[in-house]
């Protein structure tokens, strides 16, 4: 194996440039490097060009936008974890950033390479697909916005194309009306991925009717799983009883698990029952 | 006086100590290693060609160009790099030494073996049967081995520990008789530093080794008789060892480096990285355990016949004990009075990974079943464990089970200080109840006892002419604090302050005995040797005429007459003392009545205890064996899927992290009798083995169901839950 070079763009343009001169494959984005380092250390990556997003600015920052959250690519999680702002407008978010792997991930993983990784176990993607987020793609030809559950095609794989650089998540603000709760279940340590990830976004109006309902588990599938059906059986009711029970079924015949360290995919699946019993359990008694 | 801090600490945290990885010599080159992917394979032919076009290399060796015999700790079977066949994923198959550790790794994926894949043997009890693919042709052939050729063919080891009655005659007359099964998985030792040495192959002959090794004597030995050379040309330098837990013992890859250094006349450098050490180098034995215990009508264990069918992977080699079986298996049951006791273990080849020990080898897997039976036993009579288990608990006075004459057994006094402490923290961590009743709370109990055992070392004292002393110790710091301990004892025997007193490891040409660090022996044979070395040393100063003297003057004079004169001390501890020591664990836990999963709250460990040397380490040993205790029990496997180790790296490897940490409350129970001149008894391999039990006690406890396999999972808990219709 090769070192493979370093280059460190100061500007998007730079960047952008770079990615796609390089004829398409041969450069690899490099932020905080907790998904890559690991991948490139045992040979299951091997770029020629390593490109580092440390100096672009532009990718960086925290900013509220109407009433919800521009968020660059190169947010620490550490950083999402600690903001004002985001504790103030999307709370699960935050609340989840700071429990992904330890102190020290925190600090150096990116939210942008956190997506791009792809690890269908990680636990921003069900928080935020719950919460509604786009993401941004930009590329020298343009720029496209997708829903973030289309952003993830399987295991460690995006619709990110070579010379495509994820820009930012846009957190719409409508979700800062909705009550979200996510719960990671890792009973081996809490430094784990989850067995289940199960986030829940609801909109309740004062009766306790359920107006709106998004749903999304990580885990127990090829990539997040937004899960319709459970989101159906949860609007026009109240969350209680037989209809959390309802929801909580239609997740576990929805998701699609397989064996592994943290379960057998039988496991997973009666683990996402349970948690989205419990989340929404939650959600009903924080009326 | 006491100083309490540590003796190499300073060099630690100043990134100062030497590490056989920090070793540095003029033209040293670097070395890395070619592993089957197969678990058995015949190897047809390696091709070098592509491996050599690498800048670099200096040397690509296969089996056939190393000409040393096979190696290990007792039985030698090892072979330096694979001949002819592999037998194991992960074997070495050929080694690569270049000008830097990247040419080596890289020249080391370019060499191309063709293999010819064979039937591989992964289960040990189907190794045992008469039809099963052979793992080795012959292995009663091998130097040190006690099978002979009309044993079942792929055998290690069978070992037979009896005494009292006949065990089947006594069961027959049990009105209960309990019959369990239990499965222990390996384990890695999860050490910091993976395996590291660099050798050097002299021009003169003699061969240097610089090596994660906590046995530097033995080491010598091993190496001699693999290299077919005599001792005194092997030469092991002293290195502080990154953590060794048992996993530290054997030559592991240094007769690979020896040989890439004989081939190319240079020093060569060998560290692995942390996926081959969790992967191919020597985890703790996994073992199916059956246990059955018969008892009366009073509630009284009157017979137990334990049979333990374990996994010795491809290699017996790393294993050094003269049975080249586990001694733990003989403590199964030793807590009680039982009046018939068998215990077999058979040890048998398969074609997976090697096996080592592992900070008190046996005993957990012997520990975990017998007292997870001992509860299902106390529950199914209806009697509480805790107090079914003092009903039986061995006495001073009374033989141990396998006869031992010890001379105390404090088992009763610890078990009564331990549940005083559990009583102490009841309630705690129970504020949080507001959960719908999603936590089912529960206690349990588990008894350790552990023999003491001696062994040899040496100890030399050098006066400086500032009036200090220069200890010179055979044995590394592998990280217990075993330098510390002698520090502590020339301090406390001359009344030197700690600044004054500065140990050395030695080399091997410089002591001439030890046994190295393990058996939990050294504080027992270091110490002797140490307060030895005192007296002797102050008999010198009054032949010189110098007792009435402050002693650093005297000391200081004493270099000055006589320049590099030394006092030595060596003492040969007895392997049987007869004395024991004893540790009841007890452990609170929550089960998720939903989901299966086990939080521990509290794990309080009761230890019988005499003098002790330095309180901190001692305190670092008990609590760092109850930690990794909990590891055996929660998280840690090594999950192996068609032979190949899959948990490669140390997120599927899961370590307990301080974030998962229990209250760990440790009672020391003092007034054991010791040992030697201080009193002491053993602690290294005391903390670490009954958590396990103690947790599925609990668990068992809790929600009423018996996890029969490490570790207790979430998703175990959840099975047994389902099963049990709760």
């Amino acid at each position: 194996m090769k070192t493979p070079e370093y280059v460190t763009p100061t500007t998007l343009r730079e960047a952008l440039e770079l990615l796609s001169g390089a004829g398409g494959g041969e450069a690899v984005v490099w932020a905080g490097g907790t998904g890559l380092g690991p991948l490139l250390r045992r040979g299951l990556a091997s770029p020629a060009v390593l490109l580092g997003l440390e100096k672009v600015g532009e990718l960086g920052g925290v900013q509220p936008a109407d009433g919800g959250l521009r968020l660059g690519a190169t947010v620490r999680l550490r950083d999402l974890q600690r903001s004002p702002v985001v504790a103030a407008r999307v709370p699960a978010l935050a609340d989840a950033a700071g429990r992904v792997g330890n102190v020290r991930v925190r600090s150096l993983a990116t939210l942008g390479g956190h997506l791009c990784h792809a690890d269908p176990a990680q636990d921003l993607p069900p928080v935020l697909v719950a919460l509604g987020a786009r993401v941004c793609l930009v590329s020298l030809r343009g720029t496209r916005v997708l829903p973030l559950e289309e952003f993830f095609v399987g295991p460690l794989q995006t619709v990110l194309s070579p010379e495509e650089l994820l820009t930012e998540v846009w957190v719409p603000g409508e979700s800062a009306s909705r009550n979200t709760v996510y719960a990671r279940f890792a009973p081996r340590s809490p430094e784990d991925y989850p067995t289940v990830g199960v986030a829940v976004s609801v909109r309740l109006d004062p009766d306790g009717v359920c107006q709106e309902a998004r749903v999304a588990v990580g885990g127990a599938g090829p990539t997040v799983l937004r899960i319709t059906a459970a989101e159906q059986a949860l609007v026009g009711g109240v969350l209680a009883g037989q209809r959390i029970r309802d929801a909580a079924r239609e997740v576990e015949a929805a998701v699609d698990p397989w064996d592994d360290s943290r379960g057998s995919a039988e496991y997973k699946r009666a683990m996402a029952r349970v948690w989205t019993e419990r989340v929404l359990q939650k959600l009903a008694d924080e009326v | 006086m006491r100083t309490v801090g540590r003796a190499d600490g300073w060099a630690k945290v100043t990134g100062r100590a030497a590490y056989a990885g920090d070793v540095r010599l003029p033209g040293m080159l670097y070395a890395a290693l070619v592993r089957s992917p197969h678990p058995h394979a015949r190897l047809l032919r390696v091709v070098k060609d592509a491996a050599w076009s690498v800048p670099g290399v200096c040397a690509v060796l296969t089996g056939e160009d190393v000409p040393y015999g096979t190696y290990g700790r007792r039985v030698r079977d090892m072979p330096v790099l694979a001949r002819e066949v592999v037998r194991f994923a992960g074997e070495r198959v050929a080694a690569v030494a270049a000008h830097s550790l990247q040419a080596a790794r890289e020249a080391a994926r370019r060499v191309e073996v063709h293999y010819e894949p064979l039937p591989a043997v992964l289960d040990p009890e189907e190794a045992l049967r008469p039809d099963a693919p052979r793992v080795h042709e012959a292995a009663w052939r091998y130097p040190g081995a006690v099978v002979g050729p009309d044993d079942p063919p792929n055998l290690q080891s069978r070992r037979v520990w009896q005494y009292g009655e006949d065990v089947d005659a006594v069961l027959s007359r049990c009105p209960y008789v309990f019959d369990e099964t239990y499965t222990i998985p390996a384990a890695h030792q999860g050490y910091l530093e993976p395996h590291a040495c660099v050798a050097w192959w002299k021009p003169d002959g003699s061969v240097e080794v610089w090596a994660s090794n906590k046995s530097p004597h033995r080491l010598r030995a091993q190496l001699a008789a693999c290299l077919g050379v005599p001792a005194d040309r092997v030469r092991v330098m002293p290195v502080y060892v990154g953590g060794d837990f048992g996993g530290k013992g054997s030559p592991m890859d240094v007769p690979v480096c020896v040989a890439l250094s004989q081939a190319t006349g240079r020093p060569v450098k060998l560290v692995v990285d942390y996926e081959e050490d969790l992967t191919a180098a020597n985890p703790r034995h996994s073992a199916v355990v059956r246990v059955r215990l018969g008892v009366d009508g009073e509630g009284r264990m009157q017979a137990l016949d334990v049979r333990a069918v374990v996994d010795g992977g491809a290699y017996a080699a790393f294993k050094p004990v003269e049975h080249v079986n586990l001694n733990g298996f003989a403590e199964a049951g030793n807590t009680y009075r039982i009046r018939a006791v068998r215990i077999e273990s058979l040890i048998a080849y398969t074609n997976t990974v090697p096996r080592g020990h592992m900070r008190s080898p046996g005993s957990l897997e012997a520990n975990f079943a017998v007292e997870s039976t001992v509860d299902v036993a106390a529950r199914a009579l209806r009697l509480d464990p805790l107090e079914f288990r003092l009903r039986n608990v061995l006495r001073t006075g009374d033989r141990g089970t396998l006869g031992e004459p010890w001379m105390e057994v404090r088992g009763e006094e610890v078990a009564r200080a331990a549940l005083a402490a559990l009583r102490e923290g009841e309630g705690a961590g129970e504020e949080s109840t507001a959960d719908g009743g999603r936590w089912a709370r529960g206690v349990g109990f588990a008894f350790y006892c552990r023999a003491a055992h001696g062994g040899e070392t040496e100890v030399e004292l050098r006066p400086q002419p500032d009036g200090s002393v220069v200890v010179r110790v055979p044995f590394p710091d592998q990280g217990g604090g075993q330098h510390t301990v002698v520090r502590n004892v020339v301090q406390r025997e001359l009344a030197l302050p700690a600044e004054a007193v500065w140990v050395q490891q030695a080399d091997t040409e410089e002591l001439g005995t030890d046994s190295g660090v393990g058996g939990s022996r050294v504080s027992l044979t270091a110490s002797a040797a140490a307060a030895q070395a005192c007296a002797q040393l102050r008999e010198r100063l009054r032949q010189e005429g110098l007792e009435g003297w402050e002693l650093r003057a005297a000391l200081a004079e004493l270099a000055r007459r006589r320049p590099g004169e030394s006092v030595r001390a060596q003492v040969k501890v007895d392997e049987e003392l007869w004395m024991n020591s004893f540790c009841v664990q007890a452990a609170r836990v929550r089960v998720d009545r939903d989901t299966g999963e086990v939080r521990v709250d509290e794990l309080v460990t009761a230890l019988d205890v005499a003098g002790v040397l330095n309180p901190p380490s001692h305190r670092a040993q008990v609590e760092g064996g109850v930690v990794m205790g909990l590891g055996s029990a929660l998280c840690e496997e090594v999950v192996m899927e068609d032979g190949r180790v899959v948990s490669g790296n140390l997120h599927e490897y899961r370590l307990p992290s301080v974030s998962t940490l229990p209250r760990l409350r440790v009672v020391l129970v003092p007034g054991g009798r010791g040992w030697g001149p201080y009193g002491v008894k053993p602690v290294g391999e005391m903390t670490n083995v009954a958590v396990a039990a103690a947790v599925a006690n609990a668990v068992a406890d809790a929600v009423g169901v018996r996890v029969r396999r490490l570790p207790i999972s979430a998703e175990a808990v959840y099975r047994a839950m389902q099963e049990a219709g709760r």
